[in-house]
């Protein structure tokens, strides 16, 4: 099926995502207000190092659920978010910072709570007469999405002091202080995530079929139903895995998918993995200029979208 | 049978003459009450603190949520929150004055000077410019002397306290998730000088910026203030790439100070600094 071209189109596309992780990852352990030496590297190795991780790990993860829902959804508006998981993990967090006294543990296990209370929740409203149909469950997730949003406001306006970290929880950031336990905590997620991440890839066949065509995909022997179920319930617990950790980081999801489909083409299976590479990349340069450009941290929402938007406009403009 | 009394005629001798008495009687009250506000609406916690140690809480009709101290305060009329009070409510109390602050009230105060209604805007930058206000708003409220009396009594006291250390580099935490501190907002900073303390983020100029926990490692605090209820001191000593901080090393974190005490330029400011002192010389 593939020409010669494609092919080493695609090598060199790859060659370059790699590479740009590769400079991501080294700019991130290099950069920072106490600067580098191989000398000490006690900073850079138990300080910049969880912060990479937990970049790698959100950016990519998003990213390629993204990739994966826009094609199962075949909407290419859809991105992690729409499904609900987000703003019901915000919500949970901010319930945790309204009550919550004690330890940041109790922040990420309120927010991932309420990620799976919301997930079982979308699930139930999309079930109509036993069945789970794609209309149901992106009108689901959009009404549920509604539903927390205004309930975290809601919580923000009883909260005296958590505005500042509300927001910081809508738009997403990667600088959690980590203790010993958070960190074993945030390890766990992270094998949880890459064994959800292989599991979604290997749907990149389905994937193919129903993105192009669903009554072929019928008749080809794919459960439909069955399909899309799995593809839901595991999107949206890596979702709420990421989203407890960092908040809810918007436009990687939506936009980076788009940027490697107009690279690699529609493919699921050059398309998820390349979403992960490259969502892990801009996410950890996004970080980079959030924690650089002035003392104080800016949200990530606000640096992904300004670094993004004409990037994806350039795209647009120059290969279609 | 019930209504009787509404069929008695009115007694028509009194007449004119009645209601000018009353009416002048009101007018003579109305110039009474106009030489010192007696509806007043406060929307600064620090504020209401002042008008009870004052004894004019009778005067307050209308406080925030945030207006919890003392006791007695909670039990006023509520017109929102502090950030966003409500312009309705306000207006409906008929307030004479209005205590505000700048500049997170910046929006509330152009409306109600807009509608003609007086307001006070409370923005001590320093200690001794809260003693300011706190003669400023006795003048207003009638109490000149009470409200001298209380800043000479509140400046004694300040005079009297002495830090047994000058400059001791103190970080204070405000929020764990995103890790926030207090900037060059004037007042907490003269609050930690006078204690003898200094912000090691005294040269940022937000209010309460978001930083990262690299700069905290890389400015090395001696004393570190945890202000708020989601972290305790042992969290602090376990965080990763913190156990060189110098307050970590001598285990100099302290999570038991009310962050009302120090942040509120009210009465209780002595007791705040008390506080702070006892604990960085600790």
């Amino acid at each position: 099926m593939k020409t010669s071209a494609q092919n080493s189109k695609n090598k060199a596309g790859w060659f370059w995502l790699l590479l740009s992780l590769a400079i991501a990852i080294i700019c991130s352990l290099a950069l920072g207000p106490t600067g580098f030496s191989f000398a000490s590297l006690q900073i850079p190795l138990f300080v910049r190092l969880p912060r990479v991780v937990l970049g790698i790990f959100a950016g990519g993860v998003l990213s390629l659920v993204g990739a994966t829902l826009q094609g199962l959804l075949q909407n290419p508006l859809v991105d992690p978010y729409t499904l609900g998981v987000a703003s019901g993990a915000a919500f949970g967090a901010s319930v945790a910072l309204l009550f919550g006294s004690g330890t940041n543990i109790l922040v990420l296990l309120f927010s991932f709570i309420s990620a799976l209370f919301t997930i079982i929740l979308v699930y139930s409203i999309a079930r109509i007469k036993g069945r789970i149909t794609k209309t149901g469950l992106v009108l689901a997730g959009v009404i549920v999405s509604f539903l927390f949003s205004s309930l975290t406001m809601l919580s923000m306006v009883f909260s005296k002091k958590s505005l500042v970290q509300t927001l910081y929880l809508l738009m997403g950031h990667l600088g959690m202080v980590f203790t010993a336990k958070s960190l074993i905590l945030f390890i766990i997620s992270a094998l949880l995530t890459i064994i959800g991440s292989i599991y979604l890839f290997s749907y990149w066949r389905s994937l193919d079929i129903l993105s192009t065509n669903e009554e072929a995909a019928e008749s080809l022997g794919i459960d439909t139903r069955k399909v899309t179920q799995r593809i839901f319930v595991v999107s949206s617990l890596l979702v709420a895995l990421v989203v407890s950790f960092t908040g809810a980081i918007s436009f990687v999801g939506l936009i980076i998918p788009h940027i490697v489909r107009l690279v690699f083409g529609p493919n699921h299976r050059t398309l998820i993995p390349g979403s992960f590479l490259l969502g892990a990349s801009v996410l950890l340069f996004a970080d980079i200029l959030s924690r650089t450009v002035a003392p104080i941290e800016l949200p990530l929402s606000i640096v992904t979208a300004l670094l993004g938007v004409p990037f994806f406009i350039y795209l647009l403009k120059t290969k279609l | 049978m019930t209504n009787n009394r509404l069929l008695i005629p009115k007694p028509k001798i009194l007449g004119h003459s009645f209601w000018l008495l009353i009416l002048s009687l009101v007018l003579n009250c109305a110039q009474n009450v106009a030489k010192v506000p007696g509806r007043v609406v406060c929307l600064v916690p620090s504020i209401t603190e002042i008008i009870f140690a004052l004894g004019r809480e009778d005067y307050l009709k209308g406080n925030t949520i945030y207006c919890d101290y003392p006791e007695a305060a909670k039990q006023i009329y509520k017109v929102g929150d502090f950030s966003n009070p409500s312009l309705e409510k306000i207006v409906g109390l008929k307030p004479e004055i209005v205590f505000a602050t700048m500049p997170e009230q910046k929006i509330i105060i152009e409306k109600l000077k807009e509608l003609g209604i007086p307001v006070f805007i409370s923005q001590p930058v320093t200690v001794d410019s809260m003693l300011k206000e706190i003669r400023a708003i006795g003048k207003i409220l009638g109490v000149a002397l009470k409200g001298e009396s209380l800043a000479i009594m509140l400046a004694n006291e300040l005079n009297q306290i002495k830090p047994k250390m000058v400059n001791v580099p103190l970080y204070l935490e405000i929020s764990s998730t995103p890790l926030m501190t207090v900037g060059s907002g004037s007042f907490i900073n003269d609050v930690i000088r006078r204690a003898g303390g200094k912000n090691i983020f005294d040269d940022l100029t937000q209010e309460y910026p978001v930083i990262d926990q690299e700069e905290v490692i890389k400015r090395n605090p001696a004393v570190i203030f945890i202000l708020h209820p989601l972290t305790k001191k042992e969290e602090v000593k376990k965080r990763i790439g913190w156990q060189n901080i110098n307050a970590v090393m001598n285990s100099k974190i302290y999570d038991d100070v009310n962050p009302d005490l120090i942040f509120r330029p009210g009465p209780r400011i002595v007791e705040g600094i008390k506080a702070l002192i006892q604990k960085i010389g600790n």
